[in-house]
This record gives C-alpha cells, structure tokens and sequence, in this order.
C-alpha cells in the first residue's frame, strides 16, 4: 500500500514559512499569530482522539493494573482494594503454569516455523519474473483476506477422524486410524502456522525484493561458494524483513485467543483463553488482571525494544 | 540458479497446499449432500438456502454489518482529525500518537477488551452493540491513523499551507484542497477498518454481552461442537464477504496514482 509520493510544486514552497514578506500578508507580526492558530487548530483536531484513546484504552489499562494487585473474594465475588502479588503467584505457580509454559512454546516454536517455511516461499516469490511473480504473490495474500475465523474453523474438519489429514497420517503408519488430531496442542500448532504464515512472507519477500542480483553474481564472482552467498548476502540482507515477520507473527501469537479457542478443544489451553474465561465464566478479575497485565508488560517491552523497526512496517500492514 | 524444481520452490508448492486446502474442502463441503461429510454425496444448494433462510444467521449478519459501519465511521473521523493535527502540534504530541497507536495494535486484543469490560463494569453499565463497537473503534482507528498518515506525510505542509495563505478559510481549505487528495486514502482506511470489525472475534465476545451476536462469534460458538454442512455453509457466505471486501482495498491502492494524474492535468489546465 505504499502510494508515490506527490512531489510538492515548485510554487508552493516559496509560501511555506508563513509568507511574512510576501505582499499577501495582511498585517506586520502575522507570523506569530498565524503559527498560535495553527496549534489551537491542532489541539483541537487532536482533542477526539486523546479524549478515545484515554478513554477506551490507557484507562482500561491501568484499572486492570490495579485490580491485578487486588484481593478477591471467592465467596462473595468482590474485589476489594488492596496490595498483594497473589494472584501473580497463582499464575506462575498454580494450575495455569502448564498454559503460561505452552504460551511460550507455542509462539516460539510457531513463529520458528513460520520463518523456515516462509523464507523459501518468499525466495521462490523474489526470483519469479512476470505475470508468475504476481499469480504467486497474490496466492501468498489471498488467504491472509479470507476471514480469520473461517480459516481456523477449516482445520477442525480436516483433523477430525474422518478427515483428510487424519486418514493420511493413517495410512502413512504415523497414528492409528480413527485418531482425532484435532483438539490438541498439535492443532493449535497447525492452525497458528497457517493463519500467520502470510504475514511472515510478505515482509521477507519486500526485503528479498530489494536485493540486487548483481550482488549476488559478484559474491560468486569473488570466488564465495553458493553456499556462503546464501547465507552472506541474501540470508543476511533480507535479515531487516524477516525480523518485521516475526514480530508481525510472534506479537499476536503471545495473546492468542480465537485458534485455541477453535482447535484447542476445553483442555488445551493458551494463556490468552486463561485469561479470557476469568472474565467471561469464573469472575475472577483480579486473576485475570494479573495475566493481562502480564502479556501488557512483555508487549511494551517489545514495543520500546523495536520502536525504530516498527516505524517501517506502516506500509506492510 | 535456474534449475526448474528448486527446493524453495517444492516448499513453496506444499505451503500453498497447507494454505488452500482446508479452505477448499470447507467450499467444497458447503454443497456436499452427503450430510456427515465423510465423502462426496453429490451436488447441493440446500445447505446455503438454509444458511440465507436461518434467521438467525440472517440477524447477526445485520448486527456484525451495523457494528463495521458504525466502528468505521467514528475510527475513521478520528484519525483523520488525528493525522491533521499531528503537523500542527509539537514533534513530541505526534511521537505520542504513533507509540499510542502501535500500541493499541501490539497489545493484546484479551488484554484490552478486557480493561474495557472491567471500566464498565465499574462504570455499572450494560453491555451491548455499543459496547462491542467502542472496543471496534480502538484498533479500526489504529490501522486508519496507520494508512492516513501515510499518504498525509506526502501532503501536508505544502498544499494546506499554501492555500491557507492565498486567503482559504480553513474548511475550504479541508474542502476544496485536503479532502479531494485524501480520499482514496480514506476510502482504503475504511474499507480495512470494516472489514477487521466486520471479521472480530475477541472484543465482540468480551464486549456483547447476553444479547448481541456477530457472524463471526457465531461461527465460533457453533464449530465448538464439530463440524457441520451448516456452519460450512455460513462460512462460505462470510468468507466471501470479507474476501470481495478485500478485494475493494486491493483495487483501491491503485487509485491514488490515477487520482494524482488527474489533479495535476486539472493544475495545468487551469
């Protein structure tokens, strides 16, 4: 979605400081008046927005900051005021340990996959030519347009006894026939890869794109194997998209909730559904809380961590 | 180098495959007579008449449209206005406002919906639509600040200021200079904006309440039972939905060089 840019008129520029001593300036000291309208009318503009954003997102936020150090009572479900790391022990510790730990694995090992199977694909996509670059690329991004829900619903007949992956796993030996593969940790690996999967090719294959062949050819050139060329220069010039990949795929994986939701059946877990079933069946918000604010904290470390990045992929997204 | 069958090009054949064959078998199911879809029992239109027919599918598909609707209207005047006033304001307020709008897409949908649900709550009032469309308006107007600023950066400083000191009142100036060049970039933002409300599961769930329903939390609520011809049938009719949708945002990036084209021949007609 990158547009040209319009260049600017050559006109246009001569009035750009505010045209002080240009004959249409209406009176001496215009400048400074004319630059205090400008911020009011910036304030003004910008007033909606803050007055949302405060509204709707910074103060949710820290309200779940401060229920998360509250006490709960579990008889009569209130949330009284209060400062104790309970409920973060109870996170780190109890019966959701297994959730926190498969969280992390999840993303990891998925956004680890997405990144082995997307750099061929988006490889294959950069050294197309013609009207097969384009058939390709768009077979990459349609999927992404398809809605997200659909998509993971796809895999549940596909897993289930019956289903086409089931029966072929059968038939190679791998699991006895009949076996259900969906509702599992398995399933959920599955439908994650395939749902970000898009995501990880597009920057990559922006990045690959870019790269000169000729460099390439001089690398051989120099007498550097086809091996170290792979991995000297293409592998370590596309190094800027495929970091944009995995935070495009690792940041939403973390929070997940619709996939495990979908595939993950009542027993397999992500800490996104943990925390989403404290607020939606068993009440418990202050728990809840402490799991939210958890995820909150590791994502604006990430955020702060990779701010320079993330001003590039305004364009991806 | 130009060998016919690269590794690269193997796996990309098997991940295509991976991405195209659940959605197919969801199509092709979606007019499989045979009911427990364990083969193909031939060719049928019942379960999509009765996916059109169901009136409940028919009245959460009204829901989820007037949620995107209203979700985008008020996301998109909001970073309009927004991405004007960044050049107005000191350097630091449009720093803030980018941090605050990746954030809002980094954070966790559980997370803030969940602090929203939790201010109501407080708040003690009722959730329902509006709720649903207030926790929208969050991220659809993080994604329309993202695409409006993009194309505002090429624009603003020369034309507005240019105008205004030709002697335009700031809403002609809006008019007659701003609006016609930011159009197209409107209209991407609102069509992305749509359809990212119109395909929400998280918020909605969080936010609606007993009473409201959208497509897509449908859609999740019924496959938590297994599959069905049924819900293959809903989910052929709102995939197609949000695939034309998406569509419209592809065709509309190629829109703006047309636009540019014409304004300047219109410039130098004049």
């Amino acid at each position: 979605m990158t547009q040209a840019p319009s260049a600017p008129r050559p006109g246009a520029s001569v009035h750009r400081d505010g045209g002080t001593s240009g004959p249409r300036s209406p009176r001496p000291g215009s400048d400074d008046s004319l630059r205090r309208r400008r911020r009011w009318a910036g304030i003004l503009l910008a007033a909606p927005m803050t007055a949302y954003v405060v509204a709707f997102f910074v103060a949710p936020l820290v309200l779940l900051a401060v229920y998360s150090v509250s006490e709960f009572d579990l008889l009569t479900f209130e949330v009284r005021p209060g400062f104790s790391l309970d409920n973060y022990r109870e996170m780190f510790g109890g019966t959701y340990v297994g959730a926190v730990v498969r969280s992390l694995t999840m993303t990891v090992a998925m956004t680890l996959a997405c990144v082995v199977l997307g750099f061929p694909v988006a490889l294959t996509i950069a050294r197309a030519t013609g009207r097969r670059k384009a058939l390709l690329l768009l077979a990459v991004i349609v999927p992404y347009w398809i809605s997200f829900v659909v998509r993971t619903y796809a895999w549940v007949e596909l897993l289930s006894p019956t289903g086409a992956i089931s029966e072929l796993a059968a038939a190679l030996g791998l699991v006895p026939d009949g076996t259900q593969l969906g509702y599992s940790t398995f399933a959920i690996g599955i439908g994650m890869v395939a749902g970000y999967l898009p995501l990880m090719v597009l920057p990559m294959f922006m990045a690959l794109d870019r790269i000169d062949p000729a460099l390439e050819e001089a690398a051989a050139d120099m007498g550097l194997s086809r091996r170290r060329t792979f991995w000297k220069i293409t592998v370590k010039l596309a190094m800027p998209g495929s970091i944009a990949g995995v935070l495009l795929v690792g940041i939403p994986a973390m929070g997940e909730y619709t996939i495990p939701a979908i595939l993950g059946g009542s027993k397999t877990l992500m800490i996104g559904n943990v925390e989403a079933d404290q607020f939606l069946s068993t009440g418990n918000y202050p728990f809840g809380a402490a799991i939210a604010t958890t995820l909150m904290v590791v994502m604006l470390a990430v955020l702060f961590a990779s701010r320079r990045r993330l001003d590039r992929l305004g364009d991806i997204t | 180098m130009k060998r016919r069958f690269s590794p690269a090009s193997i796996v990309t054949a098997v991940v295509l495959a991976f991405l195209y064959l659940p959605i197919g078998m969801v199509v092709v199911n979606a007019f499989n007579a045979d009911e427990n879809l364990i083969g193909w029992g031939g060719f049928t239109l019942d379960w999509i008449t009765g996916a059109f027919g169901d009136e409940r599918v028919r009245q959460d598909f009204w829901t989820s449209c007037v949620i995107a609707l209203l979700s985008t209207a008020v996301a998109v005047t909001l970073s309009l206005a927004a991405v004007m006033a960044v050049s107005r304001l000191p350097k630091r307020a449009g720093a803030v406002l980018q941090t605050l709008t990746y954030a809002r897409l980094m954070i966790p949908e559980v997370v803030i919906a969940a602090g929203i649900l939790v201010v109501i709550d407080r708040l003690g009032l009722t959730t329902g639509t509006w709720s649903v469309v207030a926790g929208h308006i969050v991220f659809c107007s993080a994604y329309a600040t993202l695409v409006l600023q993009s194309r505002f950066a090429t624009l603003t400083g020369t034309y507005d200021e240019a105008a205004a000191d030709l002697g335009a009142p700031p809403y002609r100036v809006f008019l007659r200079v701003l609006w016609p060049m930011m159009m197209p970039a409107v209209v991407i933002a609102s069509l992305l904006s749509f359809t990212f409300s119109f395909d929400d599961v998280v918020s909605t769930v969080f936010l609606a309440g007993p009473e409201t329903e959208t497509l897509p939390v449908l859609i999740l609520s019924l496959s938590r039972h297994g599959t069905s011809p049924e819900i293959n049938a809903i989910a052929v009719a709102f995939m197609f939905v949000s695939l034309v949708l998406m569509c419209l945002v592809g065709l509309a990036s190629f829109w703006p060089s047309k636009q540019a084209r014409r304004a300047t021949s219109e410039e130098e007609a004049s």
